[in-house]
């Protein structure tokens, strides 16, 4: 077991932070969110035309 | 405009977390140690580490480094040999008498403070006696690393899914808690806004708890060797996210007849109570390899430093606001269903 975890931890040495692919990974994460938070966006600005077609106030939630 | 603030904001709480999360090293640990005892009269140590390089390059730099063996009160100083990145070698004058058969490694280091192996050497040949003491404790250095996320034995690396797993479970506390007390007024006024609340809310929930559950997973393989293991805590969890899926069916099942927001509102207010002690309570009463679970819940018990809370609170915010965001949308789109349904 304690094998198995050093080698888990010395390939992600190498791999992971050695070679500086940390920051490719992280770059590619927060793409990710940011294309999430854009499409949340989208959401938001075409539910706000459809209740303005509906007549609905954009009531405060909760 | 305040309202595009708190969404955006949210999002670069969550940009924010991730790039810290991922780039920031981890503190130096030991992971594994290897003797070589061909020589009787002195063992080579072997300590490799992960984490934040001991030294810069791989020239020898032994410079400041100290290695302690130590057993109850006996303390052996090592001489040390060769220190790379991840690797210290370093000879040992095996012990004759040792209060107990193994020692455990302790290292001063110039930069990454005192670091330290239980159990690194094994001694089955000492003899059961009086500790000696041949070698004077320095004093414990304080890393002076720029910022690390801590080591963490068997957790590693992985320490940074705290930033995901953990503030996912609590997006779903906040939102499930939303949901809970729109049921409870949906019951004391009869208002469908409130119903409308409780159903958006579940929906979020429901996706934060399948997110914790499969980071949980993941975190789980890399740290306990198993994708799943019967715990209370997990098993728990499972049990919640399935009572909140039947929810769901419930919702989806009754269509349109005027008696689903009471008998939804009803189910939703025994869900809640179920989440609160299969999460919170039960796991406290029982063994739980999950960490926190026996004792009250404090962070300082989670070994979490002044990093890992710079990027764990911000992160709780962070995923609170955007499952927040989510819950909105969600209660809109209900809204605008209802409306067009009307019409």
């Amino acid at each position: 077991m304690t094998i198995l975890l050093f080698s888990i931890a010395a390939s992600l040495e190498g791999f992971f932070f050695g070679s500086g692919k940390a920051a490719v990974v992280a770059a590619v994460v927060m793409i990710v969110l940011l294309g999430f938070a854009w499409a949340l966006w989208g959401m938001d600005r075409r539910l706000n035309e459809l209740e303005k077609e509906c007549g609905l106030k954009h009531k405060k939630d909760v | 405009m305040s309202g595009k603030l708190w969404k955006w904001g949210g999002v670069a709480l969550l940009l924010m977390v991730v790039w810290d999360s991922f780039t920031t090293p981890m503190q130096p640990g030991w992971v594994a140690s290897e003797v070589d005892k061909s020589d009787a009269n002195a063992w080579l140590v072997e300590l490799s580490a992960a984490g934040h390089p001991l030294v810069d390059g791989v020239n020898d730099n032994t410079a400041g480094f100290q290695v302690i063996f130590k057993s109850e009160s006996a303390a052996l100083c090592a001489e040390v040999i060769s220190v790379e990145a991840h690797k210290l070698v370093c000879r040992l004058t095996p012990p004759d008498t040792l209060p107990r058969p193994s020692l455990d490694a302790f290292v001063m280091t110039p930069g990454a403070g005192s670091l330290m192996l239980r159990n690194a050497v094994s001694v089955a040949g000492a003899v059961k006696g009086v500790p000696h003491k041949n070698c004077e404790i320095g004093q414990m250095q304080p890393s002076t690393l720029p910022a690390t996320v801590p080591f963490q034995p068997n957790i590693l690396e992985t320490i940074r899914n705290l930033m995901f797993h953990v503030p996912m479970w609590f997006a779903m506390f906040f939102i499930m808690s939303l949901s809970f007390v729109s049921s409870l007024l949906y019951m004391r006024t009869g208002d469908i806004k409130y119903d409308q609340r409780a159903d958006a809310a579940s929906r979020t929930g429901l996706l934060f708890g399948v997110l914790g559950l499969i980071t949980g997973s993941v975190w789980a393989r890399f740290t306990w060797g198993a994708w799943w293991v019967a715990d209370p805590q997990l098993n728990g969890a499972l049990v919640t996210v399935l009572v909140y899926t039947g929810y769901r069916i419930l919702r989806a099942a009754t269509g349109d007849d005027d008696r689903v927001p009471r008998l939804a509102a009803a189910y939703n207010v025994f869900a809640f109570i179920l989440l609160v002690v299969l999460l919170m309570i039960l796991p406290k009463y029982n063994v739980s390899l999950h960490p926190g679970k026996d004792g009250s819940p404090g962070f300082n018990t989670y070994d979490l430093d002044n990093t890992l809370r710079s990027m764990f609170y911000p992160a709780v915010i962070g995923w609170g606001m955007l499952g927040y965001w989510i819950y909105t949308l969600g209660l809109r789109m209900i809204r605008v269903h209802r409306q067009l349904l009307n019409r």
